[in-house]
């Protein structure tokens, strides 16, 4: 009976210090130390805070179904008398979205219930999704705005361009990404030289630095039986044959005043303006430095002919050239373009393996050189590479590291993946990308975007559908001719390197526009890619000119033409406006004196129209979003005296 | 902390109730949390913040710039630096052109005499809005006020 008593005197007590020890646990809870830090922090500043509450903080947000105690520590968040507070106190930058309404991990990732440190922010057993580092934090941006991009995301804005430009598409799938041109390879072995392929397939960017062929890191061997495969493909596509040179060429070709013609004209048509030679020039063709040492002139005079027909749907205009003036540019290039320090070919005549065809294949197929290249021949497999599109979203157990030294994160392993394709295993096919941190930081953060997250539908914001526009008929003719789509945007679709076409018919005037198809000149000295003379026939012109002034219209700025008083009057006040009150000389030039940011505005009498002039004045945004030129705030009666003065001037341009 | 309650419990137990203590002990070890690799942060209380930075920017060596520095940044190349230089050196290729040419940002005894207020009012309403040069344009009907508070941080990031 004592004994009894005793134990049951012993399981009191014990069970008392079980009861004590819930509430033990919760006073040295890590979160407590951190509110303790924050009040003796509030009470040094000068300014008065809110006191810490001492308690669990929490953010509910329904909608999204997340419950975030982050404000627990974070106790500065709303807070803006905190704004230089020290970490994990500080006052969260203002944002689009506010914190109340989105909550934390949200973005930043992490464990939102947690109320440890390690727990919320670290990979922990069993959850791999840690806080993501700052760098990537863009990608959050980009789970919700899966197209239309808002402009404060640099960074992933430059990841999804860079996916873009460098095709991943072609070996990864992934969601809503188009394939870049990348040129065909029917008829490469009428077009280049075996030598030079080898060379090229070992590491293209030893030929071409900016080149974006990636490097496969192939061997001599392989490389030698993949080029033999490929200098087997002597055919074009749609039974397109090579003109043979004509005879003027063989027969002038190292005359020096032929050759000098050709260069006048490679310099009148402004090659360089897409085309580097030597890393001078521009940046959306390749250099032409070496170009001699690679293709064979039969094929330069054939292509600068008609690009297109010997590389579908490529972005190089086809000049007005005569045969004669072809076989001059040929002869420039073939003579000034060769590569001098190129590696003699001693080989003499070249005897492929006998089975080059089926190695060759295998290889080609083996590294899928066909996701970019098309190729005409029956035996090419797809052979893709692992798919992308929920990159984002992969789990750690998912991922093979291999003997990569790596920390265990998914954003680590995508940044050295994207570094260092083959360090996880020698045997991947992934081939180098010469990628800069800054490139491999931006593409990370774009990848890591692609993340399926469960949000209410209100909350994505889709991509916009790309344009549809397709000129028909002889328009549609000439602008395919051209390549007018590869600089000027119609209607949504085209390139962004000059202005966009859609309503052209209301901006400028037709004799102005007549005469700058003749002799284009550079309007904005800043943009560094030219028009080129494209030596277009005036029957061509007229047709263009008809559609621009028939369809590339906005009404709303017809009917306001004729509103403008041009009194002398009038025109001296647009002119004080202009030059002492809004400072315009400051971008814009007139009579060479002011800045060349803007166009210079000699010529705005002749080239522009009124209305376009006074539309543009008072908000400018609204017709170019990303235009450097301010709104400036002129009143109605202002930017009409400023349009007076500007149809004034008349002046030649100073070229 | 909680082993320790575990320990006393035992050394008072004896014979026959150790079953008890035995179930108690596993209770009481089954209600102890994790050990917590981080928890030495929160010990030392004066270097919490600096250790919290320093272990952020181990982890984050690109972080040059805080959030609102950074749009200020994309702000600033886009629309100031052909003038004021993408550095704030004044030197921008259009600075060439203009009369009087745009000051430094990086110069330090200029720059502190400027209050974050007077540089967000110059962005704002010009060189017109402020009785200096007219070549300086106003931003106030282009970009918000917390836009070009971020282009204001931004330029304090010239003299750091």
């Amino acid at each position: 009976m004592k004994n009894l008593n005793r134990t049951y005197a012993i399981a009191s007590l014990l069970f008392l210090i079980v009861l004590a020890v819930s509430p033990m646990k919760n006073y040295f809870r890590e979160w407590r130390a951190v509110q303790k830090e924050y009040s003796r922090m509030a009470a040094a500043l000068p300014q008065r805070v809110k006191p810490a509450p001492m308690a669990l903080q929490q953010i509910w947000v329904r909608d999204l179904n997340r419950i975030d105690r982050c404000t627990t520590c974070h106790l500065g968040v709303a807070d803006q008398k905190l704004a230089t507070a020290p970490q994990p106190f500080q006052t969260h930058p203002k944002v689009a979205h506010d914190v109340e309404s989105f909550g934390c991990t949200i973005c930043h990732g992490g464990q939102g219930l947690a109320t440890e440190y390690a727990e919320a922010h670290l990979p922990t057993t069993f959850l791999d999704e840690p806080v993501l580092p700052n760098r990537y934090l863009e990608s959050s941006c980009g789970v919700c705005h899966k197209g239309a991009t808002p402009s404060e995301t640099a960074v992933l804005n430059h990841g999804r361009e860079l996916i873009q430009k460098s095709n991943c598409v072609a070996c990864h799938k992934l969601s809503g990404v188009e394939k870049n041109f990348v040129p065909s390879l029917d008829g490469i072995g009428s077009k280049v030289n075996r030598s030079w392929l080898v060379r090229w397939l070992k590491n293209p960017r030893e030929f071409r630095p900016k080149t974006l062929m990636p490097d496969f890191s192939i061997s001599e061997d392989d490389a030698g039986l993949l080029a033999d495969f490929l200098m087997s493909f002597k055919a074009f596509s749609q039974d397109t044959k090579l003109d043979s040179l004509p005879p003027v060429y063989h027969d002038r070709k190292d005359e020096e005043a032929f050759v000098n013609q050709g260069q006048t004209l490679f310099r009148l048509a402004r090659c360089i303006s897409c085309h580097a030679v030597e890393g001078r020039g521009g940046k959306l063709a390749p250099d032409l430095a070496k170009t001699a040492s690679k293709t064979n002139a039969t094929w330069i005079y054939n292509y600068l002919k008609n690009p297109q027909r010997l590389q579908k749907n490529i972005e190089m205009p086809q000049y007005g050239f005569t045969d004669e003036q072809l076989a001059a540019v040929t002869a420039y290039i073939a003579n000034e373009f060769g590569d001098w320090e190129a590696p003699k070919d001693t080989s003499g005549i070249h005897e492929p393996a006998p089975n080059f065809y089926a190695r060759g294949l295998q290889l080609f197929n083996q590294y899928n050189c066909g996701g970019c290249h098309t190729l005409s021949s029956a035996k090419i497999v797809e052979n893709l590479g692992p798919e992308l599109t929920n990159i984002g979203g992969k789990k750690l157990y998912a991922i093979d590291f291999g003997h990569a030294d790596i920390p265990r994160t998914l954003h680590d392993f995508i940044y050295t993946k994207l570094k260092t394709p083959r360090l996880f295993r020698e045997t991947l096919r992934m081939p180098k990308y010469a990628f800069t941190e800054d490139k491999l930081q931006a593409i990370t953060t774009a990848l890591l975007a692609r993340r399926e997250v469960a949000l209410p539908s209100s909350h994505l914001v889709q991509e916009k559908s790309a344009g549809r526009y397709e000129p028909q008929g002889a328009v549609g003719e000439i602008i395919h001719k051209y390549a007018c789509l590869g600089c000027h945007r119609i209607n949504g679709r085209g390139g962004d390197i000059a202005p966009d076409l859609s309503v052209v018919g209301s901006q400028l005037q037709p004799q102005w526009m007549e005469r700058y198809f003749e002799v284009p000149y550079s309007l904005r000295p800043i943009v560094e890619e030219r028009m080129p003379t494209l030596f277009i026939a005036k029957t061509e012109v007229k047709t263009l000119l008809d559609y621009f002034y028939s369809v590339l219209l906005d009404d709303s700025l017809a009917a306001s033409n004729e509103l403008f008083d041009f009194s002398q009057t009038t025109l001296e006040k647009g002119k004080a406006l202009f030059w002492e009150k809004y400072g315009c000389q400051s971008c814009h030039q007139i009579g060479g004196s002011g800045g060349y940011v803007g166009p210079p505005l000699d010529q705005s009498g002749t080239r522009l129209q009124p209305a376009w002039i006074y539309h543009w004045l008072l908000n400018p945004q609204k017709y170019k979003p990303q235009t450097l030129e301010p709104r400036s705030g002129m009143s109605d009666e202002e930017a009409k005296a400023v349009t007076a003065y500007l149809m004034s001037l008349k002046g030649e341009v100073v070229q | 902390m909680i082993r320790i309650f575990g320990e006393v419990s035992m050394s008072s137990g004896r014979g026959s109730s150790r079953k008890i203590f035995t179930l108690v002990l596993l209770t009481l070890i089954a209600c102890e949390s994790p050990p917590n690799q981080q928890s030495e942060i929160f010990t030392s209380s004066d270097s919490l913040a600096a250790a919290r930075l320093d272990s952020l920017r181990q982890h984050d060596p690109y972080v040059k710039y805080s959030f609102v520095e950074r749009q200020g940044e994309n702000l600033f190349d886009h629309y100031c630096a052909v003038c004021h230089g993408s550095n704030g050196e004044g030197d921008g290729f259009n600075s060439y052109n203009l009369d009087p040419r745009p000051h430094s940002f990086a110069d330090t005894t200029y720059m502190r005499a400027l209050s974050d207020a007077t540089l967000a009012e110059v962005i704002a309403r010009g060189g017109r809005g402020v009785n200096k040069s007219v070549l300086m344009p106003a931003y106030t009907q282009t970009l918000s006020a917390d836009r070009i508070n971020q282009i204001v941080a931004y330029l304090r990031t010239f003299t750091r």
